[in-house]
Protein backbone atom coordinates (compact mmCIF):
# COMPACT_ATOMS: atom_id res chain seq x y z
CA UNK A 1 0.00 0.00 0.00
CA UNK A 2 1.19 3.85 -0.93
CA UNK A 3 2.08 6.16 2.06
CA UNK A 4 -1.03 8.57 3.21
CA UNK A 5 -0.50 11.50 4.36
CA UNK A 6 -3.79 13.55 6.10
CA UNK A 7 -3.73 16.99 7.23
CA UNK A 8 -6.70 18.58 8.97
CA UNK A 9 -6.37 21.95 10.63
CA UNK A 10 -9.05 20.87 13.78
CA UNK A 11 -7.69 24.12 15.52
CA UNK A 12 -9.26 26.23 13.42
CA UNK A 13 -11.52 28.98 14.89
CA UNK A 14 -14.34 28.83 11.59
CA UNK A 15 -13.84 25.29 9.70
CA UNK A 16 -12.20 23.11 12.64
CA UNK A 17 -15.28 21.36 13.57
CA UNK A 18 -15.86 20.54 9.90
CA UNK A 19 -12.63 19.40 9.55
CA UNK A 20 -12.32 17.62 12.47
CA UNK A 21 -16.21 15.87 10.36
CA UNK A 22 -14.07 15.09 7.50
CA UNK A 23 -11.15 13.43 9.48
CA UNK A 24 -13.70 11.12 11.45
CA UNK A 25 -15.06 10.18 7.99
CA UNK A 26 -12.08 9.21 6.71
CA UNK A 27 -10.46 7.90 9.32
CA UNK A 28 -13.59 5.25 9.13
CA UNK A 29 -13.17 4.70 5.74
CA UNK A 30 -9.49 3.94 6.24
CA UNK A 31 -9.93 1.77 9.19
CA UNK A 32 -12.79 -0.28 7.93
CA UNK A 33 -10.80 -0.75 4.42
CA UNK A 34 -7.37 -1.48 6.63
CA UNK A 35 -5.69 0.94 4.69
CA UNK A 36 -2.64 2.22 6.78
CA UNK A 37 -2.32 6.29 6.75
CA UNK A 38 -0.79 8.87 8.75
CA UNK A 39 -2.38 12.23 9.94
CA UNK A 40 -1.67 15.45 11.16
CA UNK A 41 -4.30 17.33 13.46
CA UNK A 42 -4.25 19.08 16.57
CA UNK A 43 -1.53 21.17 17.79
CA UNK A 44 1.29 21.15 15.98
CA UNK A 45 2.88 23.04 12.89
CA UNK A 46 2.26 22.14 9.86
CA UNK A 47 5.03 23.52 8.59
CA UNK A 48 7.53 21.50 10.16
CA UNK A 49 5.75 18.54 9.94
CA UNK A 50 4.50 18.12 6.64
CA UNK A 51 8.10 17.94 5.05
CA UNK A 52 10.04 15.95 7.51
CA UNK A 53 6.86 13.03 7.30
CA UNK A 54 6.90 13.58 3.41
CA UNK A 55 10.83 13.35 2.94
CA UNK A 56 10.54 9.97 4.63
CA UNK A 57 8.87 8.53 1.85
CA UNK A 58 12.02 9.13 -0.47
CA UNK A 59 10.11 10.18 -3.13
CA UNK A 60 7.55 7.11 -3.40
CA UNK A 61 4.34 7.33 -4.98
CA UNK A 62 2.27 8.90 -2.05
CA UNK A 63 -1.10 10.16 -1.84
CA UNK A 64 -1.66 13.75 0.41
CA UNK A 65 -5.25 14.93 1.60
CA UNK A 66 -5.14 18.72 3.50
CA UNK A 67 -8.46 19.83 4.64
CA UNK A 68 -7.40 23.25 5.57
CA UNK A 69 -7.58 26.94 4.28
CA UNK A 70 -6.12 28.08 1.41
CA UNK A 71 -5.78 30.60 -1.19
CA UNK A 72 -4.56 30.27 -4.86
CA UNK A 73 -1.04 30.33 -4.34
CA UNK A 74 -0.70 28.50 -0.65
CA UNK A 75 -2.45 26.44 2.35
CA UNK A 76 -2.42 28.26 5.06
CA UNK A 77 -2.54 27.01 9.03
CA UNK A 78 -5.17 28.63 11.25
CA UNK A 79 -5.77 30.44 7.82
CA UNK A 80 -3.04 32.31 7.99
CA UNK A 81 0.55 30.80 8.45
CA UNK A 82 1.24 29.11 4.76
CA UNK A 83 2.94 25.42 4.93
CA UNK A 84 2.30 24.65 1.65
CA UNK A 85 3.15 27.62 -1.22
CA UNK A 86 4.24 28.49 -4.69
CA UNK A 87 6.90 30.38 -2.82
CA UNK A 88 8.34 26.82 -1.46
CA UNK A 89 9.69 23.65 -2.60
CA UNK A 90 7.12 21.96 -4.77
CA UNK A 91 9.29 19.00 -5.78
CA UNK A 92 8.80 17.23 -2.21
CA UNK A 93 5.14 16.46 -4.07
CA UNK A 94 6.73 14.21 -6.31
CA UNK A 95 4.82 10.86 -7.53
CA UNK A 96 1.94 11.97 -5.41
CA UNK A 97 -1.96 12.42 -5.74
CA UNK A 98 -2.74 15.68 -3.99
CA UNK A 99 -6.52 16.15 -2.93
CA UNK A 100 -7.59 19.63 -1.10
CA UNK A 101 -10.53 21.45 0.52
CA UNK A 102 -9.12 24.35 0.44
CA UNK A 103 -10.64 27.63 -1.23
CA UNK A 104 -8.71 28.37 -4.67
CA UNK A 105 -5.92 26.20 -4.30
CA UNK A 106 -6.78 25.04 -7.64
CA UNK A 107 -5.94 28.33 -9.20
CA UNK A 108 -1.94 28.47 -8.76
CA UNK A 109 -1.31 26.07 -6.51
CA UNK A 110 -2.24 23.12 -7.88
CA UNK A 111 -1.24 24.00 -11.69
CA UNK A 112 2.42 24.67 -9.75
CA UNK A 113 2.30 21.46 -8.25
CA UNK A 114 1.93 19.61 -11.38
CA UNK A 115 4.48 21.11 -12.75
CA UNK A 116 6.35 20.16 -9.76
CA UNK A 117 6.48 16.57 -10.89
CA UNK A 118 2.53 16.32 -8.28
CA UNK A 119 0.64 13.05 -10.71
CA UNK A 120 -2.65 14.98 -9.83
CA UNK A 121 -4.16 17.33 -8.20
CA UNK A 122 -7.91 17.37 -7.27
CA UNK A 123 -9.29 20.56 -5.14
CA UNK A 124 -11.17 23.78 -5.96
CA UNK A 125 -10.57 26.78 -7.63
CA UNK A 126 -12.92 29.36 -6.38
CA UNK A 127 -13.38 29.94 -2.70
CA UNK A 128 -15.64 27.30 -1.08
CA UNK A 129 -18.11 27.40 1.66
CA UNK A 130 -19.31 25.47 3.96
CA UNK A 131 -23.29 25.43 6.08
CA UNK A 132 -22.08 24.20 9.61
CA UNK A 133 -25.65 23.88 10.28
CA UNK A 134 -26.15 21.19 8.18
CA UNK A 135 -22.38 19.60 7.65
CA UNK A 136 -22.98 16.06 6.02
CA UNK A 137 -23.61 16.98 2.62
CA UNK A 138 -20.18 19.01 2.85
CA UNK A 139 -18.47 16.53 4.74
CA UNK A 140 -19.65 13.76 1.97
CA UNK A 141 -18.55 16.00 -0.76
CA UNK A 142 -15.71 16.57 -0.03
CA UNK A 143 -14.09 13.41 1.08
CA UNK A 144 -15.41 11.08 -1.39
CA UNK A 145 -12.78 12.07 -4.02
CA UNK A 146 -10.11 10.72 -1.87
CA UNK A 147 -12.09 7.51 -0.86
CA UNK A 148 -12.65 6.84 -4.30
CA UNK A 149 -8.75 7.08 -5.19
CA UNK A 150 -8.52 3.88 -2.72
CA UNK A 151 -11.28 2.01 -4.12
CA UNK A 152 -9.33 1.88 -7.25
CA UNK A 153 -10.74 4.37 -9.22
CA UNK A 154 -9.31 6.46 -12.22
CA UNK A 155 -8.60 10.02 -11.37
CA UNK A 156 -10.63 11.38 -13.89
CA UNK A 157 -13.21 9.34 -13.05
CA UNK A 158 -12.71 10.57 -9.58
CA UNK A 159 -13.41 13.72 -10.49
CA UNK A 160 -16.98 13.08 -12.64
CA UNK A 161 -17.98 11.23 -9.99
CA UNK A 162 -17.20 13.85 -7.27
CA UNK A 163 -19.65 15.73 -9.55
CA UNK A 164 -22.20 13.59 -9.88
CA UNK A 165 -22.16 13.05 -5.90
CA UNK A 166 -22.82 17.21 -5.68
CA UNK A 167 -25.52 16.89 -7.81
CA UNK A 168 -27.27 13.95 -5.64
CA UNK A 169 -26.87 15.95 -2.78
CA UNK A 170 -28.18 19.06 -4.24
CA UNK A 171 -31.30 17.53 -5.81
CA UNK A 172 -31.80 16.08 -2.26
CA UNK A 173 -31.67 19.37 -0.55
CA UNK A 174 -32.95 21.72 -3.11
CA UNK A 175 -36.89 21.88 -2.51
CA UNK A 176 -36.43 22.95 1.50
CA UNK A 177 -33.00 24.17 2.06
CA UNK A 178 -32.52 25.98 -1.33
CA UNK A 179 -29.76 28.24 -0.07
CA UNK A 180 -27.43 24.98 1.33
CA UNK A 181 -28.05 23.49 -2.23
CA UNK A 182 -26.91 26.31 -3.99
CA UNK A 183 -23.70 26.64 -1.53
CA UNK A 184 -22.91 22.79 -2.87
CA UNK A 185 -23.58 23.34 -6.44
CA UNK A 186 -20.98 27.03 -5.85
CA UNK A 187 -18.50 24.08 -4.57
CA UNK A 188 -19.19 21.95 -6.95
CA UNK A 189 -18.82 24.80 -10.27
CA UNK A 190 -15.18 25.21 -8.19
CA UNK A 191 -14.25 21.55 -8.41
CA UNK A 192 -10.91 20.91 -10.92
CA UNK A 193 -8.58 18.56 -11.48
CA UNK A 194 -4.63 18.86 -12.95
CA UNK A 195 -2.16 16.76 -13.75
CA UNK A 196 -2.45 12.98 -15.45
CA UNK A 197 -5.40 10.77 -15.67
CA UNK A 198 -3.64 7.53 -12.82
CA UNK A 199 -5.25 5.42 -9.94
CA UNK A 200 -4.29 3.54 -6.88
CA UNK A 201 -2.41 0.74 -8.91
CA UNK A 202 -0.14 2.45 -11.09
CA UNK A 203 1.05 3.86 -7.86
CA UNK A 204 1.49 0.41 -6.25
CA UNK A 205 3.18 -0.54 -9.34
CA UNK A 206 5.77 2.47 -10.41
CA UNK B 1 -57.46 40.59 -0.46
CA UNK B 2 -53.57 40.73 -0.29
CA UNK B 3 -52.77 39.11 3.26
CA UNK B 4 -48.87 38.48 3.05
CA UNK B 5 -47.70 42.24 2.77
CA UNK B 6 -47.70 44.87 5.10
CA UNK B 7 -48.60 48.90 4.08
CA UNK B 8 -46.91 51.07 5.73
CA UNK B 9 -47.96 54.86 5.70
CA UNK B 10 -45.57 57.39 7.51
CA UNK B 11 -47.39 60.45 7.00
CA UNK B 12 -47.25 63.32 9.77
CA UNK B 13 -51.16 64.82 8.84
CA UNK B 14 -53.88 62.56 10.36
CA UNK B 15 -56.24 63.97 7.79
CA UNK B 16 -54.46 61.99 4.93
CA UNK B 17 -55.31 58.92 6.94
CA UNK B 18 -58.94 59.44 4.99
CA UNK B 19 -57.63 59.57 2.00
CA UNK B 20 -59.54 57.78 -0.68
CA UNK B 21 -55.74 56.29 -1.63
CA UNK B 22 -55.99 54.34 2.09
CA UNK B 23 -59.24 53.37 1.89
CA UNK B 24 -58.68 51.54 -1.39
CA UNK B 25 -55.03 50.05 0.23
CA UNK B 26 -57.54 48.83 3.27
CA UNK B 27 -59.63 47.21 0.62
CA UNK B 28 -56.89 45.76 -1.27
CA UNK B 29 -54.35 45.14 1.73
CA UNK B 30 -55.42 43.13 5.13
CA UNK B 31 -52.68 45.00 7.01
CA UNK B 32 -52.54 48.93 6.10
CA UNK B 33 -51.16 50.68 9.01
CA UNK B 34 -50.85 54.49 9.19
CA UNK B 35 -48.27 56.35 11.40
CA UNK B 36 -48.04 60.26 11.81
CA UNK B 37 -44.60 59.51 13.80
CA UNK B 38 -42.05 58.62 11.65
CA UNK B 39 -40.00 57.06 15.07
CA UNK B 40 -42.76 54.53 15.90
CA UNK B 41 -43.14 54.00 12.23
CA UNK B 42 -39.33 53.00 11.96
CA UNK B 43 -39.42 50.88 15.35
CA UNK B 44 -42.04 48.58 13.70
CA UNK B 45 -40.34 48.19 10.75
CA UNK B 46 -36.92 47.17 12.45
CA UNK B 47 -38.67 44.94 14.74
CA UNK B 48 -41.18 43.34 12.36
CA UNK B 49 -38.34 41.71 10.48
CA UNK B 50 -40.06 39.12 9.48
CA UNK B 51 -42.76 41.08 7.50
CA UNK B 52 -43.01 41.69 4.38
CA UNK B 53 -43.73 45.57 3.31
CA UNK B 54 -43.91 48.44 1.71
CA UNK B 55 -43.50 51.87 2.71
CA UNK B 56 -45.39 54.69 1.31
CA UNK B 57 -43.96 58.02 3.13
CA UNK B 58 -44.19 61.28 3.16
CA UNK B 59 -41.28 64.03 2.10
CA UNK B 60 -42.27 67.10 4.03
CA UNK B 61 -43.22 66.39 7.86
CA UNK B 62 -44.47 69.86 9.65
CA UNK B 63 -42.77 71.48 6.34
CA UNK B 64 -39.63 70.07 6.86
CA UNK B 65 -38.03 67.72 4.76
CA UNK B 66 -37.87 64.92 7.49
CA UNK B 67 -38.98 62.10 4.60
CA UNK B 68 -35.28 62.52 3.47
CA UNK B 69 -34.05 61.23 6.95
CA UNK B 70 -36.56 58.49 7.54
CA UNK B 71 -35.60 57.30 4.23
CA UNK B 72 -31.81 57.33 5.19
CA UNK B 73 -32.90 55.45 8.52
CA UNK B 74 -34.74 52.49 6.89
CA UNK B 75 -31.77 52.01 4.55
CA UNK B 76 -29.64 51.77 7.35
CA UNK B 77 -31.88 48.64 8.25
CA UNK B 78 -32.66 47.11 4.87
CA UNK B 79 -32.68 48.01 1.09
CA UNK B 80 -35.19 45.07 0.53
CA UNK B 81 -38.00 47.35 1.45
CA UNK B 82 -39.56 49.32 -1.59
CA UNK B 83 -40.43 52.64 -0.16
CA UNK B 84 -42.65 54.59 -2.19
CA UNK B 85 -42.42 58.44 -1.84
CA UNK B 86 -46.08 59.87 -1.36
CA UNK B 87 -46.22 63.48 -1.73
CA UNK B 88 -48.18 66.83 -2.55
CA UNK B 89 -44.98 68.88 -3.31
CA UNK B 90 -44.06 70.31 -6.82
CA UNK B 91 -41.39 67.60 -7.60
CA UNK B 92 -38.12 70.16 -9.06
CA UNK B 93 -38.41 71.83 -5.85
CA UNK B 94 -37.53 69.11 -3.98
CA UNK B 95 -33.90 67.61 -3.65
CA UNK B 96 -34.05 64.24 -5.29
CA UNK B 97 -30.81 63.02 -5.55
CA UNK B 98 -30.53 61.45 -2.44
CA UNK B 99 -34.01 59.93 -2.97
CA UNK B 100 -32.29 58.78 -6.06
CA UNK B 101 -29.21 57.15 -3.91
CA UNK B 102 -31.28 55.53 -1.41
CA UNK B 103 -33.65 54.04 -4.10
CA UNK B 104 -36.77 54.99 -3.50
CA UNK B 105 -39.31 52.15 -5.37
CA UNK B 106 -41.36 55.26 -7.38
CA UNK B 107 -42.75 58.35 -6.04
CA UNK B 108 -46.84 59.06 -6.57
CA UNK B 109 -48.51 62.48 -6.07
CA UNK B 110 -50.93 63.28 -3.65
CA UNK B 111 -53.22 63.97 -6.31
CA UNK B 112 -52.73 60.98 -8.49
CA UNK B 113 -55.41 58.87 -9.65
CA UNK B 114 -55.73 54.85 -8.58
CA UNK B 115 -54.42 53.89 -12.09
CA UNK B 116 -51.67 56.02 -11.49
CA UNK B 117 -51.03 54.92 -7.90
CA UNK B 118 -51.66 51.28 -7.82
CA UNK B 119 -49.43 51.11 -11.27
CA UNK B 120 -46.57 51.75 -8.71
CA UNK B 121 -47.70 49.77 -6.02
CA UNK B 122 -48.71 46.67 -7.87
CA UNK B 123 -44.86 46.99 -9.14
CA UNK B 124 -43.77 46.77 -5.83
CA UNK B 125 -46.11 44.33 -4.58
CA UNK B 126 -44.34 42.06 -7.53
CA UNK B 127 -40.99 43.13 -6.62
CA UNK B 128 -41.99 41.32 -3.45
CA UNK B 129 -43.09 38.38 -4.54
CA UNK B 130 -40.97 37.53 -7.18
CA UNK B 131 -37.39 39.05 -5.16
CA UNK B 132 -35.21 35.78 -4.38
CA UNK B 133 -33.47 37.91 -1.80
CA UNK B 134 -36.96 37.53 0.00
CA UNK B 135 -36.86 33.89 -0.56
CA UNK B 136 -33.56 34.09 1.14
CA UNK B 137 -34.74 36.03 4.01
CA UNK B 138 -37.99 34.03 4.95
CA UNK B 139 -35.84 31.17 4.88
CA UNK B 140 -33.29 32.53 6.82
CA UNK B 141 -36.18 33.46 9.47
CA UNK B 142 -38.20 30.54 9.98
CA UNK B 143 -34.64 29.03 11.84
CA UNK B 144 -35.28 29.11 15.37
CA UNK B 145 -34.08 32.25 17.33
CA UNK B 146 -31.19 30.62 19.31
CA UNK B 147 -29.20 29.79 16.09
CA UNK B 148 -29.57 33.39 14.54
CA UNK B 149 -25.93 33.91 16.41
CA UNK B 150 -24.33 31.13 16.10
CA UNK B 151 -21.72 31.18 12.92
CA UNK B 152 -23.26 28.76 9.88
CA UNK B 153 -22.05 29.70 6.86
CA UNK B 154 -18.15 29.58 6.59
CA UNK B 155 -15.12 29.70 4.03
CA UNK B 156 -12.75 28.03 3.83
CA UNK B 157 -10.71 31.47 3.21
CA UNK B 158 -11.22 31.80 6.24
CA UNK B 159 -14.81 33.90 7.42
CA UNK B 160 -17.89 33.07 8.78
CA UNK B 161 -20.98 34.50 8.92
CA UNK B 162 -24.19 34.01 11.52
CA UNK B 163 -27.84 34.15 10.09
CA UNK B 164 -28.31 37.20 11.74
CA UNK B 165 -25.36 39.05 9.93
CA UNK B 166 -26.66 37.15 6.41
CA UNK B 167 -29.64 39.01 6.93
CA UNK B 168 -27.75 42.66 7.48
CA UNK B 169 -25.39 41.47 4.29
CA UNK B 170 -28.53 40.99 2.51
CA UNK B 171 -30.47 43.67 3.43
CA UNK B 172 -27.68 46.12 2.93
CA UNK B 173 -26.76 44.82 -0.68
CA UNK B 174 -23.00 43.76 0.59
CA UNK B 175 -21.03 41.67 -1.96
CA UNK B 176 -21.57 38.51 0.38
CA UNK B 177 -25.41 39.71 0.61
CA UNK B 178 -25.45 39.38 -2.98
CA UNK B 179 -24.25 36.83 -3.65
CA UNK B 180 -26.68 34.86 -2.15
CA UNK B 181 -29.08 35.75 -4.11
CA UNK B 182 -26.80 35.31 -7.24
CA UNK B 183 -26.26 31.73 -6.43
CA UNK B 184 -29.66 31.29 -6.16
CA UNK B 185 -30.80 32.23 -9.87
CA UNK B 186 -27.92 30.17 -11.10
CA UNK B 187 -28.98 27.06 -9.06
CA UNK B 188 -32.43 27.94 -10.91
CA UNK B 189 -30.49 27.48 -14.06
CA UNK B 190 -28.54 24.46 -13.14
CA UNK B 191 -31.63 22.82 -12.21
CA UNK B 192 -33.42 23.65 -15.42
CA UNK B 193 -30.54 22.39 -17.75
CA UNK B 194 -29.78 19.70 -15.90
CA UNK B 195 -34.09 18.87 -16.04
CA UNK B 196 -34.88 18.33 -12.31
CA UNK B 197 -37.22 21.27 -12.68
CA UNK B 198 -38.99 22.90 -16.01
CA UNK B 199 -40.74 26.22 -16.24
CA UNK B 200 -43.89 25.48 -15.46
CA UNK B 201 -43.00 24.26 -12.19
Amino acid sequence: MIKTLLVFDENDTNLGDFFSLCNEELSVFFSEKNFEHEIIGKNTRFDMLVPIRIKNYEKQNFAFAAFVHGDSDNLLQSGVDPFISIAGDLSLFQNSFFYTFACEAGKTLGLELVNSGCKCFIGYKEKTHIWSGYPKPFVNTSTHGFKLFFEGENTKKIFLNMLSLYNEEIDKLYKEDFVIASILMENRDALVIHGEDTNLSSFEIS
Amino acid sequence: MINDISIIIIEDQTRYEEDALVWELKDRFEDVRFFTNPKEALDFIITNESLRMIVLLDIDFNRKAEGHQILEEIRKYSFQIPVILWSGIVEPKEPFSDFINNKTFGYINKHATFAEAFKIIDDAVNFLNESIDKAVEEWIIQHPKSQMDKPVYISSGKKSYTLNEILKEMRMQTEVGKDFSKRLTKLTIDLLMRNKENLND
